[in-house]
């Protein structure tokens, strides 16, 4: 029996054959995010982090997941490492004190704003709570820039939290890049 | 009872299965694009920025389709360099840089998409826009850095991209993209 694959969907749309094989989509979630206007930057510079303390904050106030892809950056000390922590319980100084950062949709289309709560802060956020997630150097050059790709994504549900913290002072420069899970 | 699955588009091609999996393509959509000759790349060579906070790259997207840049790579002279890369702008500014032609990256292609894309030295002036990332290239002289973007940095039709220097020095950069 001789079958052709339709979608489901009924757009009347059929599955193409090249060269013996299911032509498939091989688009990221992330490009299909972002195509849909779902897919944001959260840039972070912070001069100067002090050693021990909380930098950079993220709450997901969107009934979708958010799934981090992608976080780069760089340090002015070649020492620094930056600790990511999960589900802290609660916003610290983040909305009081923090730098408020304002997601960028990586759509030119799109302006829809991202639903979360963002901010960095020189001065210590004093998040309570979390656990560590991953620990990361950028480079063991200063200033190198460094990119880390996370194929299953961090993934921040509803109303859940991710916080920063540095091993010591210094300028961080850090891209975080998410979209949310349709 | 077998199956066969069949060409939707009416070749008469049917799926084969070797080593008991079922072949499928696994081309990304920027190797799809290109084969379409949709794939492209604009070259900045040995452009110098002129100064911090001066607007050096610029491109519209004049298609109907989308612009997916998908990789920048390049170096630069100075290791403090840093690019604001920044969408969405209202103008194209001067509009007095060096033109930059895009060059498929199909060499059985002749077509071009339908940008704007320019360089200079002089501050392009390029008005509004919404910081969506920083690229740093290598904070070694000259050393080369690459940017991949796993979502793409999409301009979608009649909307522009610019990038700002953090600072002077020769700058290289090549910029890829498809058109979807």
């Amino acid at each position: 029996m001789k079958t052709v694959i339709e979608d489901g969907m009924g757009t009347g749309g059929k599955a193409k054959i090249e060269k013996n094989a299911v032509a498939v989509s091989t688009a990221t979630e992330a490009l299909k995010a972002n195509l849909k206007g779902n897919c944001y930057s959260a840039l972070c510079d912070v001069t100067s982090a002090v050693a021990a303390k909380d930098f950079f904050f993220l709450r997901n106030a969107d009934e979708r997941d958010l799934v981090i892809f992608k976080i780069e950056g760089w340090a002015d000390d070649a020492s620094q490492e930056v600790t990511i922590e999960l589900n802290a319980t609660d916003d610290g100084q983040a909305i009081v004190a923090g730098d408020v950062i304002i997601p960028i949709n990586m759509n030119s289309a799109f302006d829809n704003a991202a639903a979360v709560v963002c901010a960095s802060d020189a001065t210590d956020l004093a998040v309570t709570g979390g656990d560590t997630a991953a620990i990361l150097a950028f480079d063991a050059v200063a200033l190198q820039h460094r990119a880390f790709d996370f194929p299953a994504g961090i993934i921040l549900s509803t109303g859940r939290r991710l916080h920063c913290n540095c091993s010591i002072d210094g300028l961080i420069n850090m891209n975080v890049y998410f979209y949310f899970k349709e | 009872m077998n199956t066969l699955i069949e060409d939707g588009m009416g070749s008469g091609g049917v799926a084969a299965v070797a080593n008991n999996e079922l072949q499928v393509t696994t081309e990304t959509e920027a190797m799809k694009a290109n084969f379409r000759g949709d794939a492209f790349t604009v070259v900045a060579d040995s452009v110098d920025p002129g100064g911090a906070g001066e607007d050096w790259f610029y491109m519209m997207n004049n298609d109907s389709r989308n612009l997916i840049i998908y990789r920048i790579d390049g170096w630069c002279a100075s290791t403090d360099e840093e690019f604001n890369v920044l969408l969405g702008a209202s103008d194209a500014g001067s509009d007095a840089g060096d033109v930059i032609t895009p060059v498929s990256n199909n060499t059985g292609s002749g077509k071009l998409p339908d940008i704007d894309c320019t360089s200079d030295a002089t501050n392009l002036a390029i008005t509004g826009g919404d910081l969506v990332t920083t690229l740093k290239f290598d904070h070694t002289t000259l050393q080369h850095n690459t940017h991949l973007f796993p979502s793409g940095i999409i301009l979608a039709p009649n909307t522009r991209l610019h990038m700002e220097a953090s600072g002077g020095g020769i700058v290289h950069m090549n910029l890829y993209f498809y058109m979807d």
